[in-house]
């Protein structure tokens, strides 16, 4: 949990600076605790989807169904602009580390914008599919699957332009550094889980 | 001699007192407003879903001759169920982990008290969503509280009350998650100083290990609602039989929510009957990690254990599942002997959370066996889906959970309130609660074992089988009006009780050693210094403190 | 009970009479209020109720001691600070590994008798092709080319008609939705689930007539949908199959 340690000195919020621990031993602040333990109910969230889609596929014998043509290389190249989001949203946590507001706009203004593109892409790829939600059980898993990460894409949007919003007006005197770790720890879960959706449903057969 | 442990030293300017009045609660962030909030709300739902409980036992009272109609039954026992354990026991516990999680470990709030204000509004609006299904012209959802696909499925139950049903799920089982949280974020970051993780009371402890299966449990069944909700109104096929779905994904989903869900409503309560019996016994908890440990691993095997519900469905291994479930009756069998041995050499006084806890461990017993007699595959084959099970489930749910609830309610009214309860009505209300439970419920285990299936509207008059149905609703109805001497007992004390002072019962913990109702921030004192698992205790009686377990 | 301080006496009396009852409710049968077997499946899982029910007891009734006995002994007699002991490894020793023993004897006691009830004979003497659906049930005997149907929502009954002694294969299949198959006497229920195919084996061992029903929720009337079973010597058996089509006719949607 290196992560977790090195906010422990950054974390500036009220409740924890008044209640500073026992016998001096680092505390792990209460909003890291809160965003990984929602993070985690998120990941069992994710996990029952997922166990549908896992007995759906070993009842089923041909699984994707006839005429289910996916652009598989094309969803590749936006699981890699997802993962560079992940690292540029690293980058500007860095940034804002080292006090340089600048850089963490910068940075997570670029996260924004790859995030919104892999968004695109999917809507676009719901446009061209040849099948929908109700064409079959496949078509249900998939679009179930890829919507509710799709939600999780655009929360993450609305939370990082939030952010910038926080920390690009002057006035702000919120806790910036915190709540940009926990939007990364977040973008980074919910790239974590579309990855593992990729395997699922583009690559294994 | 300094007692300053970790005191909140900041709170100089706001200490006025909080507002009063109804707004005031409704706008509140305190933890001790959401708190009793939630446990006034939780009750009231009890009321409510024990009044479909009483047309249950009104409708069952005479063979072949319904009181209400097949459908408004099917909706009664589903509302039945479904409120009881999604609105009532749930939500009761986590409003009690609300009130005093915090205060036992010494810190001033909880770690997001707006969120917390939040899950409460959740919660509040998620209990009318499911009623309002009563309003409905097509009634309430009727497909029993585990909703079974595909009886579930548009086509075959097209009520809003379904969908209203689906909707408060999700917004319940979202409050619940937000709690969970909450519980232990604050569990883990807030804690007093000296306050260890294995200095906590075992309330506290119980509560950690719930909301921890809260968290794993709750999301899935989200999950399950989710794709329910799409097949039934985006067209999804993902329980549709004819278009490639699976039926049975239901019954894992939903079990391995509601078989956690069965532990998440009676581990908090649990640690409320061990908060209690080292207090009236005068002793300290008896084989304190061994409690810790055996909460844990409690949870960690109900979620292998979830096709036990299953066994008639062929489709699962049922040696596996039957193995696990019984191994759940050794950790639970060493917190009943924890029990026992915490009153072993005590001092023991009979007050009415000490009857109370007395209730809940004789009458657990029984449907801790019963759950071990359907933990083996064949014989859960012959009593599956008969009233054994409703037995069964009811001496663990009511005799457990509901016992020891009402334990803490005497336990804790006069911290909450100041007031003591009376402890005559006290002792009539044990009595009578204890009385009319088994009646109602007894019966059930011979029923069930002679064949009648539960959730049936009507019944054949086959041998006595009406009579000990009667028997049965007897109980019922003076179970139900065994709550008659709580409420009078609550008003009455509210407005006349006797001052309960800090410290009424000789407390150990640290709820205790702050004015009852605690203040603003509940402590204004400094803390007892927190050496060991009961600091109050330690204080009072430095020469017999044990400071044991670091 | 002259020991019994008189506070105390209800809460002794009311225990006794709670376990008093049970017991005699409980034990006033031999089989424990489970109905008398009628198929060897079902003497197997009677045998297996009976030893769970005195096991159950029996530990229940030592936990119950237990508990009665510390609140007797240890009522409160005076201010006096009792011993703060709260950790004794032995009896801890003791308390874990004696319900891990019974458990181990249980759970071997259940799969040996799971082995013998849900074995699937190799060659059935009979296969019976039972088909759910809301609300009656429709039995088919593909080797007699016969069709029993019946409707419980008409108020039919339909008899399912089984030979002793033969092993029975029976198919469980339904047209809509989970439906269970149960008959109290074999003491065996088994689902019927759309997408899955379920199936039992039940040897007969009792000529007689026994109630079936649908065990699993089904919607509006699932408390009507059920039917007869007739248990019939091998004889007997084909003149009451075909009275066993004309008494119903009701059929699957
Ligand atoms: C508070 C809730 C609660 C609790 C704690 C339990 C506890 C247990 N339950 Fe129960 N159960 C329910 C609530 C609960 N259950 C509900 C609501 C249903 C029905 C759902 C529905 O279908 O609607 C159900 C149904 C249910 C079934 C499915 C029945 C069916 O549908 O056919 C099974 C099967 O294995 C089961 C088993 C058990 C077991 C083994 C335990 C064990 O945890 C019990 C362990 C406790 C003890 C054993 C007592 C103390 C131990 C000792 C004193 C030690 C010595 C003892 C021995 C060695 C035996 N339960
Ligand atoms: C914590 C959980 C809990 C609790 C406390 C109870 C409490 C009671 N339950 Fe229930 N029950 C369940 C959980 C619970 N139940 C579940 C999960 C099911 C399965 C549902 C399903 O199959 O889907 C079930 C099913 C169930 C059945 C089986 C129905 C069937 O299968 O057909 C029966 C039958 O007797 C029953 C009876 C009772 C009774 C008499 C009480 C008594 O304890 C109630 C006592 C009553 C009160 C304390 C309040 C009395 C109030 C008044 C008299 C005021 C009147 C008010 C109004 C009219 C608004 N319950
Ligand atoms: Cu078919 Cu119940
Ligand atoms: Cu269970």
């Amino acid at each position: 949990m290196a992560a977790t340690r090195e906010t422990i000195q950054l974390d500036d919020v009220d409740h924890v600076a008044t209640n500073p621990g026992r016998s001096g031993e680092p505390r792990i602040p209460a909003l890291a605790v809160g965003v990984i333990v929602w993070l985690s109910s998120e990941l069992m969230f994710f996990s029952g989807l997922f166990a549908a889609s896992f007995t759906l596929r070993a009842k089923t014998a041909v699984w994707p169904p006839a005429g289910v043509e996916l652009g598989v290389g094309r969803a590749a190249i936006f699981t890699v602009v997802l993962i560079i989001s992940s690292f540029t949203l690293h980058l500007a946590v860095a940034a804002a580390r080292r006090d340089d507001r600048v850089g963490a706009v910068r940075w997570l203004g670029v996260t924004l914008i790859l995030g919104t593109l892999f968004v695109a892409n999917q809507g676009l790829e719901y446009a061209d599919a040849s099948f929908s939600i109700s064409s079959h059980a496949y078509g249900s898993m998939f679009y179930l699957l890829t919507g509710f990460h799709g939600l999780h894409v655009i929360g993450g949007l609305l939370l990082m332009g939030a952010a910038v919003w926080m920390i690009s007006g002057s006035t702000s005197r919120a806790p910036k550094v915190p709540t940009m770790e926990m939007c990364a720890y977040y973008w980074h879960f919910v790239d974590l889980v579309w990855v593992v959706m990729f395997a699922n449903i583009y690559l294994i057969k | 001699m300094t007692l300053i442990a970790d005191r909140p030293s900041a709170h100089s300017e706001d200490d006025e007192p909080l507002p009063r009045g109804l707004l005031a609660v409704l706008t509140s962030t305190d933890h001790k407003r959401i708190g009793v909030a939630y446990m006034v709300t939780a009750f009231f739902f009890f009321i409510v879903g024990g009044g479909l409980a009483e047309i249950i036992r009104l409708q069952l009272w005479t063979a072949n001759s319904p009181v209400v109609s097949e459908s408004t039954y099917n909706q009664v026992f589903t509302m039945h169920g479904s409120v009881m354990l999604f609105l009532f026991i749930g939500p009761f516990a986590f409003g009690m982990a609300n009130y005093f999680v915090p205060l036992q470990v010494g810190a001033r709030d909880m770690a997001f008290p707006r969120l917390n204000a939040m899950s409460y509004w959740f919660y509040l609006f998620g209990g009318i969503t499911m009623l309002s299904g009563f309003l409905s012209s097509s009634g309430a959802a009727d497909f029993g509280w585990t909703g079974y696909a595909p009886m579930s499925s548009i086509s075959r139950t097209p009520g809003v009350g379904v969908d209203l049903w689906i909707m408060a799920l999700v917004l319940v089982g979202l409050s619940g998650v937000l709690t969970a949280v909450n519980v232990l974020a604050t569990v883990i970051s807030m804690r007093a100083r000296g306050m260890t993780m294995f200095r906590m009371p075992i309330f506290t402890w119980n509560m950690t290990v719930t909301s921890i299966l809260v968290l794993i449990s709750f999301p899935v069944l989200t999950a399950a609602a989710a794709m329910l909700f799409a097949d039934r109104h985006f067209g999804a096929h993902v329980f549709d039989i004819a278009n490639g779905g699976q039926p049975i994904i239901w019954q894992h989903l939903f079990w391995f929510f509601g078989h956690p869900e069965v532990y998440i409503v009676v581990l908090p309560y649990f640690g409320v009957v061990t908060e209690i019996f080292p207090v009236f016994s005068r002793r300290p908890v008896f084989g304190y990690g061994g409690i810790v440990l055996a909460t844990f691993a409690i949870a960690s095997l109900s979620v292998g254990v979830w096709a036990h519900h299953m066994f008639a469905t062929g489709a699962v291994t049922n040696s596996y599942f039957s193995g696990v479930s019984m191994l759940i009756a050794i950790p639970t069998g060493v917190k009943f002997f924890n029990w026992i041995g915490t009153m072993w050499h005590g001092q023991i006084t009979f007050t009415t959370p000490m009857k109370f806890s007395l209730g809940f461990l004789v009458t657990f017993l029984i449907g801790g066996i019963s759950g071990v007699l359907i933990a083996a595959a064949p014989i859960d084959l012959a009593v599956h889906d008969s009233y054994f099970i409703v037995a069964h489930m009811h001496y663990v749910l009511f005799g457990g959970s509901v016992f020891a609830l009402f334990a803490g309610l005497y336990y804790w009214f006069p911290k909450i309130s100041g007031k003591m309860l009376d402890k005559r009505l006290g002792t009539f209300h044990f009595w009578m609660t204890l009385v009319g439970f088994h009646l109602t419920f007894f019966v059930q285990h011979i029923l069930g074992a002679q064949g009648m299936p539960r959730r049936i509207a009507s019944y054949p008059l086959i041998g006595n089988w009406q009579l000990m149905n009667r028997i049965s609703s007897v109980g019922a109805f003076l179970l139900g009006a065994s709550i008659l001497p709580l409420l009078w007992n609550v008003w009455r004390s509210l407005r006349r009780g006797e001052p309960a002072g800090n410290d009424p019962w000789d407390g150990q913990t640290l709820e205790w050693a702050t004015t009852s109702p605690p203040p603003p921030h509940n402590f204004d004192e400094p803390l007892p210094p927190i050496h060991s698992s009961r600091p109050l205790w330690d204080l009072k009686y430095p020469e017999a403190s044990s400071g044991t377990h670091s | 009970m002259s020991r019994i301080p008189t506070r105390l006496r209800p809460a002794a009396v009311a225990a006794t009479v709670i376990v008093a009852v049970g017991l005699l409710a409980g034990c006033s049968d031999s089989t424990f209020s489970q109905p008398d077997a009628a198929s060897e499946q079902g003497e197997h899982t009677l045998a297996l109720w009976r030893i769970f029910i005195v096991v159950g007891a029996a530990v229940g009734a030592i936990v119950l001691g237990l508990i009665l006995y510390v609140t007797i002994k240890f009522r409160r007699r005076s201010d006096e600070i009792p011993s703060q002991k709260a950790n004794n490894v032995g009896w801890e020793a003791v308390y874990t590994i004696t319900p891990i023993v019974i458990v181990a004897v249980l759970f071997t006691l259940s799969v040996t008798t799971q082995n013998k009830t849900e074995k699937h004979a190799a060659n059935p003497d009979l296969t019976i092709n039972v088909i759910g659906f809301q609300w009656g049930w429709q039995f088919e005997y593909p080797e007699q080319g016969v069709l029993v149907t019946g409707s419980g929502s008409a108020g039919e009954r339909p008899t399912l008609v089984l030979p002793v002694g033969k092993t029975v294969h029976l198919v469980l299949r339904t047209v809509d939705v989970i439906h269970s198959f149960w008959v109290p006497e074999f003491l065996d229920k088994r689902d019927l689930i759309p997408g899955l195919d379920n199936s039992l084996d039940v040897t007969p061992n009792h000529v007689g007539t026994y109630d079936g029903k649908c065990a699993e929720f089904c919607l509006l009337d699932h408390w009507r949908m059920t039917f007869i079973v007739e248990v019939v010597t091998p004889e007997a058996f084909d003149s009451e199959l075909s009275k066993a089509v004309t008494a119903t006719q009701g059929g699957p949607p």
